[in-house]
């Protein structure tokens, strides 16, 4: 066994990135540092206890010159990249007193991130919708063969609404600051 | 190509965008920005890269600043003349927004 890393499973929301933050934050202030982020799934490493600051971003659509302007723009200003995840950024920079330590200083640029977020739950949901309509003109082996699909399917649906949902109620929050 | 929003729909600036406009006023790439709004702002603004990538894209797209160079990995940006009248029409907003609070200061 390993004591030089650690692997942690936890799960996250799109909706609580500002936990996530906090939690990565706590977790280098005990030393564990992450290497890298997965899916429910985190990879940290030992180091010395440090105040750093992790805060995640979101951009699921690029053209390759503008993620390298994006990159560039955050190392210049001190974030290192910690990873990428499903179009979800990890940036983290030592807390130092004083020295700006948001990626979003403004209200609405935060606001802007997370309705991108929305955008591609919307997406997805438009999907699962089209293909829902699709299941009563396909061929199934058998009835109870269609109805688990409409199930899962429907079920899928459910929780891509519910997280939509969540997403704008974070969005409707942020939107009530200054 | 459609004709461009009009000016006054992008009235008032926000902070943000008022001192990224500013900035540019002479080409610079965009961490020279972000410096520089910290700098004129007197510390009351500071840009995050997050903020700032958005903002320029944003104006960029809407022909307020365009790109200079794109040597390497320095890309400069500038303020055009469409951005110039923005700011000018935002900027004489800001002074009859001072003058009328003026009996506050007393």
């Amino acid at each position: 066994m390993n004591k030089d890393t650690k692997t942690i499973f936890k799960v996250f929301t799109a909706w609580q990135d500002d936990r996530e933050e906090v939690w990565l934050r706590d977790m280098a202030r005990q030393g564990w540092h992450l290497v890298k982020p997965g899916v429910g799934k985190y990879v940290f490493r030992r180091g010395e206890p440090q105040d750093v600051v992790y805060r995640l971003d979101y951009y699921s659509l690029w053209n390759n010159d503008e993620k390298q302007t994006y990159y560039d723009l955050f190392e210049q200003s001190g974030w290192e990249l910690v990873g990428e995840l499903v179009g979800w950024q990890y940036f983290r920079k030592p807390a130092r007193a004083g020295e700006a330590d948001e990626i979003y200083t403004d209200s609405e640029s935060k606001i802007k991130k997370h309705t991108r977020v929305i955008i591609l739950f919307g997406i997805l949901l438009l999907m699962m919708g089209l293909n829902l309509i699709n299941i009563g003109h396909m061929q199934f082996d058998s009835e109870v063969g269609r109805a688990a699909v409409t199930g899962l399917l429907s079920l899928a649906a459910v929780l891509d609404g519910y997280a939509l949902l969540r997403t704008w109620l974070r969005v409707r929050a942020l939107q009530s600051l200054p | 190509m459609p004709p461009a929003r009009e000016l006054h729909t992008f009235l008032p600036l926000t902070e943000t965008t008022y001192y990224i406009l500013l900035a540019l006023a002479e080409p610079l790439p965009g961490y020279g920005v972000m410096q520089k709004v910290e700098q004129i702002s007197e510390g009351t603004v500071q840009l995050g890269p997050g903020t700032l990538y958005g903002a320029f894209s944003q104006l960029e797209k809407e022909g307020f600043i365009s790109k200079v160079s794109e040597e390497e990995r320095r890309k400069l940006f500038v303020l055009t003349e469409r951005g110039r009248q923005l700011l000018k029409t935002h900027f004489n907003r800001l002074k009859i927004m001072v003058r009328s609070g003026e009996s506050l200061a007393q």
